[in-house]
């Protein structure tokens, strides 16, 4: 016992000392832009032949209309269903054939379009990535069937409460700001999507000015500029449309939105408010604040409506960072008859953390925990690449990566007190509760008004 | 101090010279006197270690009126030493910058540490001392209790894909125990004492019933001084009793129509295969291969792509300990009809085993197989799993070495021939989920 906590004592004075580069061993990162202004960015790894490669949008849900929710994401899984020179079912004999993977997908900020091969494959690969990426040609019956089977997933999800309460929270917290909607759509605002409307996002977003890429793995930078070059290079440049800024609104007091699912054993529950955005000053202390109060196994709210009162098996809080504010949420389930008791054990936890400085123990963990983590947490290619996405999506310095831990090591006991008191605000909430509501309502009642809710109404 | 033993000589590597890529993981196997294995993964490539403490029990080593013991055991395994109690236990290994968790299946229960290099020692300290000193009382099994209750309600009775899964093992397993989950059923979860886990504890969480896996940024001769220091003092006990009860032959499809409300229906069902030391295994894979993997799946392309009647298909050749499942599942679209869907899944298994799948059809089954193999071993965690997987499933880690060319073997005829042998209407099980939709409640706003 005592050796080890030495241990951890001699870790503390030397991790002062030692620049922390001198744990991170980042693998050689070269970047490129072409004459389309795509940006390129190359991570060598050479342990496995392996090779990953994203084309990243920066254009995502964000963008889509609120009665159209869904069209970034259509967009971008369609891109694979059919080009110029190939069928969807083509495209699919290929990729599969040398036993990769091709897909793509939106989220809030960027749509992102991914392909992984093995090393003797990549020429295979970055074509097919290439000419998915600017030959797409969406085809009616294409876009009807990628509706189609959007609108069963979207119908499916239904059956997950965790789901609903996600969405049902967004919902009630962000109204018709974009974010209020799922980056899959609703069945309605899906059921509204027409190919021409695949076709403008497409031709209004997908140009490299408004792109970058990342390709990690056991490659050659200089080859792959080359490769990339001739895949890329006759991509055309187009101008952005202009868009509008908009930020979501705050909520006032407390509201609870019920959806009523009279099988549910077990309640789900969402609430919280806006959080901070990924480019925020106060992300680190915020982190650390938050590692404390509900992300890790160790917080506050675990120990206290888990650990010690057994009422849930996960709870936690989250904050979304996008790059306009997301949320700042506290999520968990339980059995139904305890569904107040859990809320309200969770917002004490939340009150406290406003009106007093952590612990010491509390605060050397979290620091401790993110200065050993985040170095772990870059291992494969696909990792690091990750991070690069982070770095050119929300605008961070180039050094944040090997800054990290310095910058973790930087924030004070009084940094995080005074983010708690800036950005948790417990009495300007939104909670979203899945539930059998016969058994919940009444309870509820005392958080503040109820709106009730079918599943089907979501 | 307890010597320990290498048991094989000298390095061996992963190698996959047969795929055309040369895989260079060194793996050294060690075992203690007390029975206790211990695998070595050097790579330092990343400064990051994992800690993993496999135990060869899990729901196979149950019996009715404690399912779900290995399960909820695991829970208590965060529950603390009189060396380091509940509150110092996790705070430790992420004071040091890493994480942990554990697992729990069929056959093993696994618990992890993830470190920086040089805190490798709190894990195996921390292993070593849970394996023997665990402090667990009425009153933490009570609150650990609910939270698995918790977890079971989320995971299965408030999920249909859940309950389905659930019910396929449930119908498929009469006598052996694959016939409960690993979550177990919840009057056992409720019941089952505190006497029951302290016995189940003392003769599963022996040294000599389980094996290290540390892999990573290591010197093993630090290593195993490590761990001839923590674990070498420990003294082994008598083995648990074997699990000996063989499934019966199946003689005729069972069929279970499950009411549950749900919007989709959907059908899962098994199909009885060999255990995992088959070499049949190969073929299998192959044969899941072209029924679900990619969109070019013969399986996809004709329901989820041509026809649009399912939102999915999805199944494979689950590798166990003792004869397992090949399982195949599928949600009907709206307005599609779900036996017209099921007929269709069982018209391309029959011409599996009918006519032979293409040439080109085993070559991509092969060139996906080979590509799952080598991207599944990225991490130092995955690795350790896969060979830690290897080790439970086929009774030998040394069998990730026959992986890559045991596929690279399998001709078209043996896909027809495993077809045939296993994927029978006889030994088939199958659960359809019939949606009920609840009674509609007035909104009120």
């Amino acid at each position: 016992m005592k050796r080890i906590m030495f241990s951890i004592a001699l870790c503390l004075a030397v991790g002062l000392v030692i620049p922390v580069q001198a744990q991170m061993k980042l693998p050689p990162i070269e970047s490129k832009t072409l004459g389309n202004g795509l940006e390129v960015v190359v991570v060598e790894n050479h342990e496995l032949p392996v090779v990953n490669m994203r084309v990243v949008i920066k254009s995502g849900s964000f963008f889509d209309q609120p009665e159209k929710a869904g069209l970034a994401d259509l967009t971008a899984g369609l891109l694979r269903k059919g080009t110029k020179t190939r069928s969807a079912t083509q495209v699919a004999e290929a990729i599969d054939f040398v036993g990769g993977s091709l897909s793509g997908s939106a989220n809030r900020d960027a749509s992102t379009i991914s392909c992984s091969v093995l090393l003797k494959h990549f020429d295979v690969g970055l074509e097919l990535l290439a000419d998915v990426m600017l030959n797409p040609v969406f085809a009616d019956d294409e876009v009807e069937r990628a509706k189609n089977l959007a609108l069963s997933g979207i119908k499916q999800s239904k059956d997950d409460p965790g789901t609903v309460c996600a969405h049902g929270f967004d919902k009630i917290l962000f109204g018709d700001f974009p974010y209020g909607s799922p980056p899959e759509g609703t069945e309605s605002s899906v059921q509204s999507i027409a190919s021409t409307d695949v076709r403008i996002f497409y031709g209004s977003y997908y140009m490299p000015n408004n792109a970058f890429m990342v390709i990690s793995g056991d490659v050659q930078p200089k080859n792959v500029f080359r490769a990339v070059e001739k895949a890329f290079g006759k991509w055309a440049k187009g101008n952005l449309p202009m868009v509008k800024p908009r930020m979501a609104r705050a909520p006032q007091g407390h509201k609870v939105l019920l959806i009523d699912k009279p099988d549910a054993t077990q309640t789900n529950i969402r609430f919280g408010h806006l959080g901070i955005t990924r480019a925020d000053p106060d992300y680190y202390p915020l982190l650390l604040m938050n590692y404390i109060l509900g992300s890790s196994f160790t917080s506050r709210l675990t120990q206290s409506v888990r650990v010690e009162k057994g009422l849930t098996y996960d709870i936690r809080t989250v904050n979304e960072y996008n790059i306009l504010p997301g949320a700042y949420y506290c999520n968990t389930f339980t059995q139904n008859e305890n569904t107040l008791t859990a809320i309200e054990a969770a917002i004490a936890e939340i009150k406290k953390m406003k009106t007093e400085k952590v612990a010491d123990f509390e605060f050397e963990e979290a620091v401790n925990f993110y200065s050993g983590y985040y170095p772990m947490s870059l291992e494969t290619p696909g990792d690091v690449a990750g991070e690069i996405v982070k770095v050119k999506l929300y605008g961070l310095p180039v050094s944040y990566i090997e800054d990290f831990t310095k910058n973790i090591r930087k924030v004070t006991r009084e940094d995080i007190l005074r983010v708690a008191q800036n950005h948790l605000d417990p009495d300007n909430m939104v909670f979203c509760v899945v539930s059998n509501a016969a058994d919940v309502e009444a309870s509820l009642q005392q958080l503040g008004p109820v709106e009730k809710i079918t599943i089907d109404q979501m | 101090m307890t010597k320990s033993k290498l048991v094989i000589a000298a390095l061996v590597f992963f190698s996959a010279v047969a795929v055309g890529a040369e895989l260079n993981f060194p793996i050294e196997k060690h075992a203690l006197d007390n029975g206790l294995v211990v695998i070595l993964m050097e790579d330092h490539s990343c400064p990051t270690v994992t800690v993993q403490a496999w135990y060869r029990c899990g729901s196979r080593d149950e019996r009715p009126g404690i399912t779900g013991i290995s399960h909820l055991f695991e829970h208590m395994m965060f529950k603390g030493t009189d060396k380091y109690p509940q509150e110092k236990f996790d705070r430790l290994i992420y004071s040091n910058g890493g994480y942990n968790n554990a697992w729990t299946s069929f056959d093993n229960t696994t618990y992890y540490e993830v470190l920086p290099p040089d805190k490798v020692e709190v894990a195996i300290d921390l292993e070593a001392d849970r394996s023997r000193n665990l402090h667990i009382n009425e009153e933490n099994l009570t609150s650990e209790r609910n939270v698995v209750i918790n977890e079971r309600l989320m995971r299965y009775d408030n999920s249909p894909f859940g309950c389905l899964y659930e019910q396929l093992y449930n119908n498929a397993f009469v006598a052996h125990p694959y016939r409960w989950l690993p979550i177990g059923f919840l009057t056992d979860i409720e019941q089952m004492t505190l006497d029951e886990l302290l016995a189940y504890y003392k003769i599963h969480y022996a040294p000599n019933n389980s094996f290290l896996i540390i892999a990573g940024d290591i010197k093993p001769g630090q290593i195993m001084e490590l761990v001839n220091n923590y674990y070498g003092p420990i003294t082994a006990e008598t083995p648990p009793p074997p699990v000996t009860t063989v499934e019966p032959e199946q003689r005729g499809e069972k069929r279970v129509y499950y009411h549950k409300t749900a919007q989709l229906p959907a059908f899962i069902a098994g199909f009885k295969i060999p255990d995992g030391k088959s070499a049949d295994f190969f073929p299998l894979k192959v044969a899941a291969k072209v029924l679900f993997d990619g969109e070019s799946s013969r399986l996809y392309h004709r329901l989820v792509y041509t026809e649009q009647k399912a939102l999915f298909v999805q199944g494979s050749a689950g590798r166990q300990n003792d004869p397992g499942l090949f399982y195949v599942m599928a949600a009907a679209n709206p307005g599609a009809d779900i036996a017209e869907v099921e007929a269709e899944v069982w018209e391309e298994i029959d011409r599996l085993q009918t006519e032979p799948i293409s040439e080109k059809e085993l070559q991509k089954a092969k060139n996906q197989l080979e590509s799952d193999f080598i991207m599944g071993l990225q991490s130092n965690e995955d690795r350790a799993a896969e060979v830690g997987y290897f080790e439970i499933d086929t009774g030998d880690f040394m069998n990730i070495h026959n992986e890559a060319e045991g596929f690279q073997k399998v001709t078209t005829a043996d896909v027809m021939r495993v077809a045939k042998a296993y994927l029978t209407d006889m030994g088939r099980t199958v659960i359809i989920l019939v949606p009920d939709k609840p009674a509609p409640v007035k909104a009120e706003m």
